[in-house]
């Protein structure tokens, strides 16, 4: 009887510590502006000098309709555009440009690892982890946003280090 | 009776030990890659790591997303080992044109990974070809670039691929690189 309850309770409190485990990246709640666009949880990933890397964001579109990238920039690197991740469904890989930059009315559309994300290509500078980047986005509705983006490791998101 | 019970025991514990442990996916014994790491030092594989675990990751530098997922968690396997032991850690580019050992040294770098027991390997493109049909690997350009200075950015479709090999060089297990929760490759290593 004292070993069926100290096998529940091991199991109870395993399971409970396993609940503990997720990645906190999706258990932000997401709440879409009155009008606009707002940018939740923009990150970029360290990258070498004249190499690549990659930024993430929630773009949050409160209005009612859909609006358009039209250009991004960075003073950090030479190329910069939106591209796509995909599963070529053969145990391939793939990425390439987007040809979509639509972002829906009262929508969010996440740029996140594996999917939808915001190329730095020909980085002047190497990014490492606590460094800042600006990144320039240009809707054709909102306008132009310039955001100020914290260089994060993959590691240390899915410890809980977040910025917001 | 006590040696009835003896040969019995040894028996089941011979049964349960084999069904513990994987049979290998392939066997590397067979072949031999001239490499060079991230130091510009000479490496042959396996020769070079017989006797030791090995958790290998396929990349290319110029890949921010899915490649530097592979990085990561390579390197969290790492981290998250208890006893790493003698395990080594290799990541193998199959851009050698432009994966240099000095890129890949500033790569190793961004992701605090240029040291021990990392080792970021290259090579001439026919034998990091050759390599790569051994362990099916597969690229194909998917898009490229010309750019002002009259450099070509190209990007790839490859494999997302992890491989854990014996300390015998023989493929235990071969992962979705990207995917594959740690968990699941540590518990893989705690059986070799």
């Amino acid at each position: 009887m004292k070993s069926s309850l100290s096998l529940l309770l091991f199991t109870l409190s395993f399971i409970l510590f396993a609940g503990c485990q997720n990645p906190p990246e999706e258990s932000a709640e997401l709440i879409l502006p009155e009008s606009g666009i707002a940018i939740e949880d923009a990150w970029a990933r360290p990258g070498r000098a004249n190499g690549v890397t990659a930024v993430y964001m929630h773009v949050l579109n409160g209005s009612a309709e859909t609006d358009t990238l039209v250009a991004i920039s960075s003073p950090v690197a030479g190329l910069v555009e939106l591209h796509e991740t995909f599963d070529r469904g053969d145990g391939m890989m793939g990425m390439r440009e987007s040809e979509e930059p639509f972002f829906p009315g009262e929508s969010v559309v996440s740029m996140r690892p594996g999917g939808l994300h915001i190329m730095l290509m020909q980085l002047r500078e190497a990014l490492q982890e606590g460094d800042e980047v600006e990144v320039t986005l240009e809707f054709s509705i909102a306008g132009e946003m310039t955001l100020s983006v914290p260089v994060q490791s993959p590691d240390s998101r899915t410890t809980g280090v977040h910025s917001h | 009776m006590n040696k009835s019970v003896l040969f019995f025991s040894l028996i089941l514990s011979s049964v349960l030990l084999s069904a513990c442990s994987s049979p290998a996916l392939d066997d590397y014994r067979d072949v031999r890659f001239e490499l060079i790491n991230q130091n510009g030092e000479a490496v042959v594989f396996p020769d070079d790591f017989r006797g030791s675990p090995l958790v290998v990751g396929f990349i290319y530098t110029h890949c921010p997303d899915i490649c530097s997922f592979i990085t990561a968690n390579v390197g969290k396997v790492y981290e998250e080992m208890d006893q790493p032991g003698d395990t080594q850690f290799l990541l193998v580019t199959f851009d050698p044109e432009r994966d240099t050992p000095t890129v890949l040294k500033e790569y190793a770098a961004a992701f605090d990974m240029d040291r021990p027991p990392f080792q970021f390997l290259t090579g001439d493109p026919e034998t990091i070809d050759s390599f790569m049909r051994r362990v099916s690997v597969r690229t194909q350009e998917s898009y490229s670039r010309d750019l002002e200075d009259g450099e070509r950015m190209y990007f790839l479709n490859h494999s997302d691929k992890i491989l854990l090999i014996d300390q015998n060089s023989r493929l235990i297990f071969d992962y979705g690189g990207s995917m594959t929760p740690v968990n699941i490759i540590l518990e893989d290593l705690n059986k070799l």
